[in-house]
């Protein structure tokens, strides 16, 4: 392979000439050291590379290795369980390697080569087959069947099929078309930068189901769809960002630490193997793929890390799996975009970002959808992608955050007053809002209950209402309210205690399945008509809060789900003692 | 071979830039010698062609163009480490300055370290007991974690940091424990205050100090925190020690950082300060932690002053403490 020379060194910026014959996003080896790096502006035969690895001790002269192939992951069986670094390293495997600080140049496969997986075909010799048919699956966690599909670009006539042990570097398959046969293996190869291909892309039409109540009922996310949220230092990104992680209704969820801390990592690696998914009984782990590059690794290799994690989420999802993706901070993503523009002299946008920042994030969030994948079944996949993003002083007119919202279609606003009360998540419910809900509200009606919609409506208005009552209570005091008014701020109270507020950190609370959250609020909004009822018939709202109705109400959340017929009896309590109330 | 240059083409703020070089290195070594024969010490920020741009962290004041001498080392900025180090004070670039003798290497290690694998972590979930109780009540500050500081007019943020440093080591009286101090561009009696507390409890003798005071140079300080980072990484993990570094005040770093970021003409992003703020810190609180099957451990209590988060009114001192990550 032809050899380039460094010319320029900064930071992770190296630029080299006697480049030519080089493309755009090919990946190179820089130096003796062989740190890999990428091309990523290239003018006559000089190239700029962002380098992966630290460039400390490089210098003018040193060689540039080409490799003439784009920035690409390996996707196939291995993938579920791993923990790689931005751009497709193994950390365990590094670690083994290199001891318990990354060092530089380490090459490590992404996939193991020498695992032995039971591949059982689902077609057989003879069989047609175009793009994107699966061909065959290999059961690769207790959760996860990973299916073996015909890559992009190819079709023909099955000629070999092989079912039993292989490794992913065995042949399985040979596909004849015309002359040309092609040897099917259980990984292919796929660059990052360019989205996978799909058949057609639909709207989403179902929630993702994620166990947190304040996103379910109010401002909930379709399968397929795309969510942010831009929150100011500590008010909760990461912890909600777990929790979706932990407890999304997905097949399949990547998580991607993108320039955050490391022991939030260790976080995950530590508790997922040993949480269990409320579906299939099996640690959460068996379904996860985490890539971690966190704050201190070197920041191009961060550039990247969005782009691998997208690229493994679209594989599974042309499986034709409803897939999760979560990137926490996409802030950090874009503060490496704009260091490696800023080194590249380009001229700056807003706050020095630079001026693609809206194009890079609009069709990174474009990548996730609801889609029929390519295939002769016609399968339908799906990839939800949700962005934490990290404001400086949580101010939301941040370049980041602004670029985002343009194209993200729920917005969950964390507010620094909400978490400094410790109420979490601290997801404003005055802010925030979700496109998502019209198209989804039918999936809604039918799973949940016919009235859920018309709940869900009540209680935003009475939260609307009581935003309205706060501020005649600040200029007025609370003495001048009616009693119906009164008892609204009352229950609001509770929708916002007993309801929003929910603790991620409890072993009931941290998860509320649907029909469950169906129930506790249909338990609020009944108390709430009853209570009226009793308030008209002059019956002291002090006398209503004694009630131990309500102190059943504010324990709902840590009823299990296997007691839900609890929440049902409560109800009946609730009748039964405003009744008595009233009848006294 | 060390080539020696006498061709420094232009000088701004603390930057020097140097022509006609060849063979140098990214963040290479560097030693100026100034027509007075003083040697002050640099570091390669870019290079470029035959040029490479220095940083001076002595500053260049007296930097003469044509007279002053430039040698790069071959090597990036590194350190003697061990075990000596202990009750030993050292100027902001791990040089001693207590008088004492020159520190014999046990190993030399870069300033810079590596990346802790995230692979590699354990979470940390040892409690320190620090005796006061807005840590130890609702939440506790555990080894290997972070515990930043923010101190502002009137605010007793130097008592609380000897505090916990001080009941700390009482606490693992039966454990290895270290102290190591790092201190950027505090006055002398900040800096004394530390060294007094810790010369009362006895822990002076389990305790490392870097020291670069107001006066000293301001661009050192971008290499401090580092040095004493890579000091405690040897105490903890080949050492088996427990370590608490205490890093005061990261305020004044972070201007260093501006001000080179300024000499450079970089984009400001916020308040002036550069764009790549945040990644910069982090290569130093990132290398907080505990690692597998390894029995020591590095415990960070950063202090900043306020004048930097003001935007962030809403985190008051009690507040902060909670947030112990
Ligand atoms: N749902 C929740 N339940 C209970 N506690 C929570 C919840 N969300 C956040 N917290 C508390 O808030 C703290 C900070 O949350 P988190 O780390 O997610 O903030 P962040 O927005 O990611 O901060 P940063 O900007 O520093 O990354 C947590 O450590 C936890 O104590
Ligand atoms: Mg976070």
């Amino acid at each position: 392979m032809k050899n380039g020379k460094i010319i320029k060194v900064s930071g992770p910026l190296v630029v080299a000439d006697n480049m030519s014959g080089s493309k755009m996003y090919d990946v190179v080896y820089v130096s003796d050291y062989k740190l890999m790096g990428e091309i990523i502006e290239l003018s006559g035969d000089r190239a700029s590379i962002q380098v992966y690895e630290d460039t400390s001790g490089i210098g003018v002269g040193e060689p540039v290795y080409s490799t003439g192939a784009p920035l690409s992951v390996e996707l196939g069986p291995g993938l579920i369980e791993s923990i790689y670094d931005g751009t497709q390293r193994p950390l365990d495997d590094i670690r083994e390697e290199a001891g318990d600080f990354i060092t530089r140049g380490i090459q490590v496969h992404p996939l193991p080569r020498d695992k032995k997986w039971d591949f059982k075909p689902v077609k057989k010799k003879g069989d047609t087959v175009e793009e994107g048919d699966i061909i065959g699956e290999v059961k690769e966690t207790a959760i996860v069947t990973h299916k073996i599909m015909i890559p992009p670009g190819m079709s023909g006539e099955i000629i070999d099929i092989k079912s039993g042990k292989h490794t992913i570097e065995d042949t399985i398959c040979v596909v004849q078309s015309g002359k040309e046969k092609h040897e099917i293996r259980m990984y292919q190869k796929w660059p990052v930068r360019i989205p996978r291909p799909f058949k057609e892309k639909m709207l989403p039409d179902e929630p993702l189901v994620t166990g947190q109540r304040v996103i379910d009922t109010f401002f909930p996310i379709g399968k397929g769809g795309t969510a942010c949220i831009p929150g100011p230092f500590g008010s909760g990104k990461t912890v909600t960002q777990h929790q979706l992680a932990k407890w999304a209704d997905a097949d399949v969820v990547i998580y991607v630490g993108c320039g955050e801390r490391g022991n939030e990592m260790t976080d995950v690696l530590q508790e997922f193997p040993e949480l269990k998914d409320p579906k299939s009984g099996q640690p959460l782990m068996k379904r996860t793929v985490l890539i971690a590059n966190t704050s201190n690794m070197p920041v191009a290799a961060r550039e990247a890390s969005v782009y691998t994690g997208i690229t493994i989420a679209e594989y599974f999802r042309d499986m034709g799996y409803s897939v999760a993706l979560m990137a926490d901070s996409t802030s950090r993503w874009a503060e490496a975009m704009r260091e490696i523009s800023g080194r590249l002299e380009e001229m700056p946008g807003e706050e020095g970002y630079p001026a693609y920042l809206g194009s890079r994030v609009a069709s990174f969030y474009e990548r996730a959808g609801r889609i029929i994948a390519l295939g002769s079944d016609n399968r339908e996949g799906a990839l939800s992608v949700v962005g934490a993003v990290s404001p400086p002083g949580g101010d939301l007119s941040d370049p980041v955050v602004q670029a985002t919202l343009r194209v993200v279609k729920v917005f969950w606003s964390l507010q620094a007053d909400l978490a400094y009360r410790r109420h979490f998540p601290a997801i404003s419910w005055l802010n925030s809002y979700s496109l998502y809900f019209e198209n989804i509200k039918g999936v809604l009606k039918k799973k949940v209950g016919e009235d859920f919609i018309n709940l869900r409506a009540d209680a935003m208005k009475l939260l609307e209402k009581e935003a309205e009552l706060e501020e005649i209570v600040r200029l007025v005091g609370a003495d001048t309210l009616s009693l119906p008014d009164q008892l609204i701020l009352e229950v609001a109270r509770s929708i916002k205690e007993d309801f929003l507020h929910q603790n991620a950190f409890h072993e009931v609370d941290t998860y509320t399945s649907l029909e469950k959250q169906y129930l506790m609020l249909k338990n609020i909004l009944f108390f709430y008509e009853r209570a009226k009822e009793a308030i008209s018939k002059d019956i002291h709202i002090k006398t209503i809060r004694e009630l131990p109705i309500v102190e059943k109400i504010s324990r709902m959340r840590y009823i299990t789900e296997s007691k839900i017929g609890d929440l049902k009896k409560l109800h009946d309590e609730i009748d039964k003692e405003i009744t008595h109330l009233i009848n006294k | 071979m060390l080539k020696e240059y006498q061709t420094v083409v232009n000088v701004q703020g603390p930057l020097l830039l140097v022509e006609g070089v060849s063979g140098v290195k990214f963040q290479e070594l560097v030693e100026i010698e100034l027509p007075s024969g003083k040697k002050d010490k640099g570091q390669v920020l870019e290079v470029e062609n035959d040029k490479a741009l220095v940083q001076v962290f002595e500053g260049t004041t007296g930097i003469d163009i044509p007279q002053t001498k430039i040698k790069f080392l071959g090597k990036g900025i590194e350190i003697p480490l061990s075990m000596d180090m202990l009750g030993r004070v050292f100027n902001g670039l791990g040089r001693p300055i207590d008088k004492g003798a020159e520190i014999i290497a046990d190993k030399m290690a870069d300033i810079n370290g590596a990346p802790i694998n995230p692979y590699a972590r354990s979470y940390p979930n040892e409690f320190i007991q620090t005796g006061l109780s807005a840590i130890d009540g609702l939440n506790t500050l555990v080894r290997g974690q972070k515990l930043p500081i923010f101190s502002g007019s009137g605010l007793p943020h130097n008592r609380l940091a000897a505090q916990i440093a001080r009941q700390a080591t009482v606490l693992g009286k039966k454990e290895a424990f270290a102290v190591v101090f790092g201190a950027m561009g505090i006055t002398f009696e900040e800096a004394q205050f530390f060294v007094n507390d810790l010369k009362k409890t006895g822990a002076i003798e389990r305790a490392v100090l870097f020291l670069n005071l107001a006066n000293d140079p301001a661009i050192e300080r971008i290499a401090t925190p580092r040095v004493a980072l890579t000091t405690a990484e040897y105490l903890a993990f080949e050492k088996d020690m427990h370590v608490l570094v205490i890093l005061t005040d990261m305020t004044n770093y972070c201007e260093a950082l501006r001000e080179i970021s300024a000499a450079r003409k970089e984009i400001p992003g916020r308040r002036g300060y550069p764009g790549y703020l945040y990644t910069d810190l982090s290569t130093i609180y990132e290398r907080a932690g505990r690692i597998k099957d390894k029995k020591g451990s590095i415990t960070m209590i950063p202090i900043l002053s306020l004048r930097m988060i003001k935007r962030t009114r809403y985190l008051t001192l009690p507040d902060i403490l909670l947030k112990v990550r």
